[in-house]
């Protein structure tokens, strides 16, 4: 099924199959994913060649599109096989691929010519000279740095006609991308090969000469706090950027569904309102990506020059979310009896709410369950566990269902 | 191999064993040092001249939308005044190619180049490179095999580049008036023992290593390899860069000298990636306790 061309991309993060799937299902236009090699987030699941296969497949169904990111500062020897592995991406029918090595670029543009360039965000691009010089060099985009202010964004687009892609979610570094070797120096793991050990986000005691600055027992911390974009969605669709992208390549599915679908929403809101602010119910998204967070947010330089509440002082350990509950696996239109696979611990009485690509917010009490063999169930408490429950409106295969504390 | 160092005073003559002179620019460099600002470079770099140094220009800043105009009237002042500019932002590229002056650049990416498939692709344009510090020699010693390259061999190696005010935000969020601008700090891990340099200057904050990494018997074996060697001054007094100066001057004569000249200067060295390569943990968690020693 092949879509219109859309005229912002919603690019969302992939760390499996199964992730990709879900994202594009909630609307994202685009997914970017790892490989074995060349990717920056070593710890994600990262792509088999024929679940990028898969993965394109899937994608080209839905008009989505596959970038694969092959952005590590590569070493003498990441360069074996770069060629071979560069020709299977086209083959499975990959979009683009974002890298950071200029010789990476060449020899694609050598070998994979028809693939697409994208320049990454360790190159820390912030002008529009910068961005003209990738664009001469055979780029068709440039991820911005993600520290250009609002201004600079503006005139960057007005000085240029490469494609330019936006962080507008998730987690930030607090330097430059690509300019810290905190986690090397600190741990021996390589930020630039995926191997961040998120030093920045440490405790630090800070001295002047033998004295210490920071009021013990508090310490002196530099993390920034994660990126929310939302109320500078319609501003940056309006300056012309031509992607928005959601960071997170190792976030949870649940995350993954939440956070594109709340993009999607506001895009389309984008479209409907004709870019009028005034008509957004803002409370409804700002509620809505909240169930996705685990730390701390704030809107970074988006927002201008960034202040204390950008940052994270005296860090908080992150708060795994408890909010997603299952997936659907498939519903029963007569007995009205959807298949659940379980996420996370929940029983009868519980008040849930299911979300989907198509479907809104609903909420029900469970009022009874049943395990695959229909044994009737009090608690879901064993992850992955199939549970049966009835469900008075109609659900699809990746719907959501989550914990609702107060019924709204 | 030619021996590059930074400016750290005006008294040019103290520099006569460097092959190269580094004028820290005030305005577009990240050097947190003795910097220099434009109504000051076109007699320096002429004096720089007369002592038949090659006189290079430090702008490696990463630059933003708003730098571009006034950075451009820069470029076009500066240009004819330096014999090369070490560089950081791809604008700096567009800015010499329709110059027709690649061969004037020196990239400095600090950890961006770590492979000789990539110096080759810079070199094709004729533009030199910085390899990044944290490789090992073994490594090193593969790339200069097959490329030429430039190398920091001496100084506190920068390793982190912020473009937040990371010093004067934790004060505000202290409700302390103090400044902590412009000031060099000390930054301690709480696991570990290990004092690292932290400075917000006018562009950013800026971390650096705690020891001075040296690297110095090994050049010999890199000697065709590598064009330039940088010796970098910041946070050292001048005498001190002079007297490192000195070693690495008696050495590329040939002179019998080993690192323990160097530590003599200053006995906080360290041969950092050199001997450690750094790993990449697939799929293990962070080491967060202290073993012992240093991190």
């Amino acid at each position: 099924m092949m879509k219109q061309k859309p005229f912002v991309e919603l690019l969302a993060p992939a760390g499996d199959l199964e992730k990709l799937k879900i994202a594009i299902l909630y609307g994202a236009n685009a997914v970017y994913i790892g490989g074995k090699k060349f990717s920056l987030r070593a710890r994600a699941s990262n792509f088999e060649l024929k679940d990028i296969q898969e993965g394109c497949r899937f994608a080209h169904r839905h008009g989505a599109k596959v970038y694969v990111t092959m952005n590590i500062i590569p070493h003498e020897e990441d360069f074996t096989g770069v060629k071979h592995y560069l020709q299977s991406l086209e083959k499975a029918k990959v979009d683009g691929i974002i890298v950071s090595s200029m010789q990476v670029a060449e020899i694609s543009k050598q070998v994979t010519p028809n693939l697409e360039r994208h320049i990454s965000t360790q190159l820390s691009s912030a002008n529009s000279s910068a961005v003209n010089e990738y664009q001469r060099m055979g780029f068709s985009r440039v991820v911005l740095a993600r520290e250009v202010l609002p201004e600079d964004m503006k005139q960057i687009v007005c000085n240029t006609t490469c494609e330019l892609e936006v962080f507008i979610h998730g987690g930030m570094c607090v330097s430059y991308s690509g300019r810290c070797m905190l986690s090397n120096h600190l741990t021996s793991r390589d930020a630039n090969r995926g191997g961040c050990a998120h030093s920045c986000r440490w405790n630090y005691d800070l001295f002047r000469k033998n004295e210490i600055i920071n009021d013990k027992p508090n310490f002196f911390n530099i993390g920034s706090k994660d990126l929310v974009g939302l109320q500078h969605i319609f501003r940056l669709i309006s300056l012309g950027i031509k992607s928005l992208k959601i960071e997170g390549r190792m976030k949870s599915l649940y995350y993954i569904a939440t956070v594109v679908r709340c993009y999607r929403l506001l895009i389309d809101e984008y479209t409907k309102t004709g870019g009028d602010e005034s008509k957004v119910d803002w409370n409804f998204y700002l509620r809505e990506i909240a169930k996705a967070e685990n730390r701390l947010s704030s809107t970074g330089f988006l927002g201008g020059k960034p202040t204390i509440q950008e940052q994270l002082y005296h860090t908080q350990s992150e708060i795994p979310t408890k909010d997603f509950l299952g997936i659907v696996l498939k519903y029963d239109g007569r007995s009205k009896i959807a298949t659940i696979e379980q996420r996370n611990y929940f029983s009868v009485g519980d008040i849930v709410e299911f979300f989907g690509p198509k479907l809104t917010n609903t909420q029900m009490q469970i009022s009874k369950m049943m395990d695959e063999n229909k044994e009737p169930l009090d608690v879901a408490r064993h992850p992955l566990q199939i549970i049966k429950i009835k469900v008075p409106f109609k659900l699809s295969p990746f719907d959501m269902m989550s914990k609702v504390e107060k019924v709204e | 191999m030619k021996i590059i160092v930074d400016l750290m005073s005006e008294n040019l003559a103290n520099y006569h064993q460097a092959d190269g002179i580094i004028i820290n620019s005030q305005e577009y460099s990240c050097y947190n040092g003795f910097t220099v600002s434009f109504p000051n470079l076109t007699s320096l770099s002429a004096k720089i001249k007369i002592e038949g140094k090659i006189a290079i220009l430090n702008i490696d800043r990463i630059m933003e939308e708003h730098d571009l105009e006034e950075f451009t009237k820069y470029l076009d002042q500066v240009l004819p005044l330096f014999d090369f500019f070490i560089y950081g932002d791809m604008a700096v590229v567009s800015y010499f190619r329709e110059h027709h002056q690649l061969q004037k650049l020196i990239f400095d990416g600090k950890t961006l180049i770590a492979s000789s498939f990539d110096i080759a692709y810079y070199q094709k344009q004729e533009i030199t490179c910085f390899l990044a510090n944290e490789l090992s020699l073994p490594e090193i010693k593969a790339i200069a095999e097959k490329e030429q390259f430039a190398l920091e061999v001496y100084g506190y190696h920068q390793i982190f580049y912020s473009r937040r005010e990371l010093l004067t935000l934790y004060q505000e969020f202290r409700s302390n008036k103090e400044s902590l601008e412009n000031e060099l700090l000390l930054l301690k891990e709480e696991l570990r023992d290990d004092y690292y340099k932290i400075y917000q200057g006018k562009h950013g904050t800026f971390i650096y290593t705690p020891t001075i990494y040296a690297m110095f018997e090994e050049l010999l074996e890199l000697k065709n390899s590598i064009t330039y060697i940088r010796i970098n001054g910041i946070f050292l007094e001048e005498q001190a860069v002079l007297k490192a100066l000195d070693c690495y001057s008696q050495l590329l004569q040939g002179e019998a000298i080993t690192k323990e000249a160097l530590k003599a200067i200053n006995p906080n060295i360290s041969s950092g990636f050199l001997v450690n390569k750094s790993i990449l943990l697939k799929d293990r968690p962070v080491p967060r306790k202290k073993v012992g020693g240093k991190a």
